[in-house]
């Protein structure tokens, strides 16, 4: 979209792996990926993927026996990786800001929703206890939470939960960041909140915030972003941008994703599947790790993981076999 | 867990197994008592009273000539007897209540038995066994035709302050379990509570209460080591770590070091050794260890 | 027998009353109307379909249907007799004869316990003798789609897909004749949802079962159900034969959800980002 020399955040060939004494364990392999400024990345894969370590990885959140063990990350062209804690501390809220999923567990549950999102502002903007008060009910009433006044002074667990996520949302936003990592935003909450918590992030993106979307959900991510990830076993397995991907997609997995999710219009008498499933945290793969399941697999893709190939100036799979560009665009 | 796996993860944590050893040292001590003390921990010999340490009285003699070191590993036995068993039944009866009340939410039942231990919880432990003991009197009683020794006594008595506490956690996580799906799903199958809180229950509210419970063998160490110390536990002669420590208060600063030393080291060491137990049992009993596929 | 509907629903409602007020001082004990006057009818071997958000009481009219909650007021007749009307062998044979699968496989199978022990279970209360069970443990989990193998993991060592076949092999072992499924693949995979509901469909065919869906997501539904009925705030707005209600919706919820369904790329032509 726009156009700016260097991408906001970049990740090349970022690995991941359990940090064990004796054994450790890969889980997120050799990923390339970039993010450029006022840009919607779209990360979508399903358990294993190793989607949300990828994400947490950025501002240095990965959970404790689990970090990256090559690779690098930049923000802004300051390496992330080559920092110290103290200095990823100040970016994280700052210029990175996340959304997580689960609203719930990601509140405190002993504090009013209003005293949450006061703290983190007295940290970062400060004033007395009344601005910071009028200053939370704002930032709920613009997020579309009705009743701001008296909804500051609930806690999580009387409010729904879309109403939790645009909590979740506004203490991300509170601070203005250059990119906003949301994971599984929406997975939680009714087709007909996410769908308003869809236009929430469209209405944040016309600020100008770049967002990195991840979700198991394709269609949610085709319909929302610019580009798309596509992860599978903790590989990158296809980019490209949202058409190319929903359209032209090339890697049998992305192929398969696109066909067998349940859609509205389609009329089959039994849902297209693809047998298995995905590789669980406890099994280490050599080769390609759709190789299992793939329909399409030659003997040297349980072997050998295929290297990424150029599909066009802006999309580029990893698959030693690939499909046929789908002829039909996805359903309705 | 089979007992293999259970011993092998405790492994895993060095801490765990230093408690184990140093607990485990006490136990055997304590079990061995008629084999490896060297002399009758009751044997007056005022010829040989207040001696240092020697060759002849590993750990010097008290005020009576009395050889410390047996009346330390005597003494063993007393304090540990007392620990264990007050834990024990007060672990039986808290989770059996908290059981009870959890299961039953919503009860007159779970409001009686959460009130209760509301009630002797805010009681403090060693307040409260004083007071009882103040009512029942030391040594045995008699309550009818019943004959209960000191021992037994001291043992129900710390049960039964442990018993609100180990209740409540048991009544915390037997709450949670019994909203849940599978016990929902069993009881539509047909099961009967018994079977629904024995079977389903049970298992998934113990982890807590086992730790807990082990910290409060130390804790049962301490109370009957206090309570012995003012006089209202475990009656001399009978060796305790406790009435040692009384014995010991008049002469801490007259020079005689070795009487009141050593049995605070015993009593040390074994609350040492079981917090280490307790604190590796807590990271042990999480089920899901490793790295979490949530993340992935 | 047969003649009579597999259910049916007359004007049912279940109220819960809400733990003590927040505030202490003379509030009204309130209380939650989950269900409100819903009346429907099942016919046997059917798939019908319960859609609906969080809030609409689906998951509740699921359990109301399966026996596990009583309704405050209204009827629910299974096949021609009335539940509150059984006398005790009937209501047993009701409650084996309808069985639930959860949604949450997780927490709907015990974490300490390995499938097989847990299966076993539900074989003995289901009057199963001791010495066919082992047998019938395997055939089980067979028919699911499952190994003899994963019978010796417990729950947290399976995939979710693999344990949501544990819940419908559970229910299985009970001899049902009719599942009721709440939200059965909502926390799996998407490229695992379609074999549990093929799955389910297969077992339809296989074991003569009728089948309640319920489940937030229309897609889902859309693709394996005979009929749905729409649920708002514990209230049916729209009920009909799937198709007809998914691709001409009448009320405007259903088109609300409906239209909410991200479409993917085809919404792309309209929304400009």
């Amino acid at each position: 979209m726009q156009g700016s020399s260097q991408p906001l955040l970049r990740f090349e060939g970022v690995t991941i792996a359990t940090r064990g004494s004796d054994s450790s364990r890969v889980l997120v392999s050799d990923v390339d990926l970039h993010v450029s400024a006022g840009e919607a990345l779209g990360i979508v894969g399903e358990s294993g993927s190793g989607k949300s370590l990828t994400a947490l990885s950025v501002a240095g959140l990965l959970p404790s026996g689990v970090a990256l063990s090559s690779g690098r990350i930049s923000f802004e062209g300051k390496v992330l990786t080559e920092l110290p804690d103290s200095a990823l501390h100040r970016l994280r809220g700052k210029q990175i800001s996340y959304v997580f999923q689960d609203p719930l567990t990601a509140l405190n549950p002993t504090i009013t929703i209003g005293r949450q999102i006061t703290d983190v502002l007295s940290q970062h903007v400060g004033g007395s206890r009344k601005t910071l008060k009028r200053g939370a009910i704002e930032i709920l009433s613009r997020l579309g939470i009705a009743d701001a006044e008296k909804r500051v002074r609930s806690y999580p667990h009387q409010l729904s939960g879309g109403m939790r996520q645009r909590v979740l949302i506004a203490l991300a936003m509170v601070c203005k960041p250059r990119i906003l990592i949301a994971d599984e935003p929406t997975t939680a909450l009714d087709v007909t909140v996410q769908a308003k918590i869809l236009e929430l992030f469209r209405a944040i993106r016309t600020t100008g915030i770049s967002l990195i979307f991840i979700s198991h959900n394709i269609d949610v991510v085709l319909e929302f972003c610019d580009r798309v990830v596509v992860m599978y076993g903790g590989r990158v397995m296809e980019v490209g941008t949202a058409e190319e991907i929903g359209m032209a997609a090339r890697h049998p997995y992305t192929q398969a994703l696109l066909e067998c999710v349940p859609r509205l219009g389609t009329n089959l008498e039994r849902l297209r599947v693809i047998d298995g499933q995905p590789p669980g945290a406890q099994e280490t793969l050599s080769g390609c790790p759709f190789s299992n399941r793939c329909p399409r697999a030659l003997g040297r893709c349980h072997s050998e993981m295929p290297l990424s190939q150029q599909a066009s100036p802006t999309s580029s799979f990893s698959c030693w076999n690939p499909a046929p560009t789908l002829a039909a665009a996805s359903a309705s | 867990m089979k007992r293999q796996a259970i011993f092998a993860r405790l492994g895993q944590y060095s801490s765990g197994v230093a408690g184990l050893v140093l607990l485990g040292a006490m136990v055997l001590v304590a079990l061995l008592a008629p084999f490896a003390a060297p002399s009758d921990p009751l044997a007056l010999d005022l010829a040989s009273k207040l001696l240092p340490p020697s060759s002849d009285h590993l750990l010097g003699t008290d005020q009576a000539g009395r050889d410390l070191l047996s009346r330390i590993i005597w003494g063993a036995r007393e304090s540990l007897l007392i620990a264990f068993g007050s834990v024990f039944f007060g672990t039986l009866f808290g989770v059996s209540l908290g059981l009870i009340a959890g299961y039953k939410q919503g009860t007159v039942i779970e409001n009686v038995i959460t009130r209760v231990f509301d009630l002797f919880f805010s009681i403090p432990m060693l307040v409260l066994a004083i007071a009882l003991i103040g009512i029942i009197g030391t040594g045995s009683i008699s309550l009818g035709p019943l004959t209960i020794d000191d021992q037994a006594k001291l043992i129900g008595l710390i049960a039964f302050s442990f018993t609100p506490a180990l209740g409540r956690i048991t009544y915390a996580a037997a709450l949670v379990e019994s909203r849940s799906d599978y016990v929902r799903a069993k009881r539509s199958q047909g099961a009967s509570p018994l079977e629904l809180v024995v079977l389903e229950i049970l298992p998934n509210s113990i982890p807590p209460v086992i730790v807990q419970a082990t910290l409060f063998i130390g804790v049962a160490v301490i109370v009957e080591a206090s309570l012995s110390f003012i006089g209202l536990g475990v009656q001399p002669p009978t060796p305790s770590w406790g009435t040692m420590l009384a014995d010991a208060r008049n002469y801490i600063f007259s020079g005689e070091w070795w009487i009141a030393l050593f049995p605070g080291l015993a009593i040390c060491l074994t609350v040492v050794g079981i917090n280490l137990i307790g604190d590796a049992m807590r990271d042990m009993l999480d089920p899901r260890a490793g790295v979490r596929s949530g993340f992935i | 027998m047969q003649d009579a509907p597999l259910f049916e629903l007359q004007d049912v409602s279940k109220t819960f009353p809400l733990a003590r007020p927040y505030f202490p001082f003379g509030r009204k004990r309130s209380e939650i109307r989950a269900v409100s006057n819903v009346s429907l009818q099942i016919n046997h071997g059917e798939v019908f379909g319960v859609i609906g958000e969080s809030g609409s009481g689906k998951s509740t009219l699921g359990f109301l249907m399966g026996g596990i909650e009583r309704p405050s007021s209204g009827s629910i007749m299974f096949c021609g007799k009335a539940l509150d009307a059984m006398d005790r062998r009937d209501r047993n044979r009701f409650c084996r004869t309808t069985q639930l699968v959860f949604q949450d496989s997780a927490s709907a199978l015990n974490p300490r316990r390995k499938v097989r022990a847990a299966l076993r279970d539900s074989l003995r209360l289901a009057g199963v003798p001791r010495v066919q069970r082992d047998g019938a443990v395997k055939s089980i989990l067979h028919l699911v789609g499952l190994s003899d193998e994963h019978g010796l993991r417990y729950p947290h060592q399976l995939s979710g897909g693999q344990r949501q076949r544990v819940g419908i092999a559970r229910a299985l072992a009970m001899e049902p004749s009719v599942l009721i499924a709440d939200e059965p693949v909502s926390a799996l995979d998407v490229s695992v949802q379609a074999q549990i509901i093929n799955l389910l469909l297969d077992l339809r065919e296989k074991l003569n079962l009728s089948i309640v869906l319920i489940s937030h997501d229309i897609a889902v539904v859309a693709h394996s159900t005979d009929r749905v009925a729409v649920m708002r705030q514990g209230e049916i707005v729209e009920m009909g034969v799937a198709h007809d209600v998914i691709h001409s919706p009448q009320h405007p919820y259903t088109r609300a959800l409906i239209s909410a369904v991200p479409k993917g790329l085809a919404a792309r032509g309209s929304a400009h980002l």
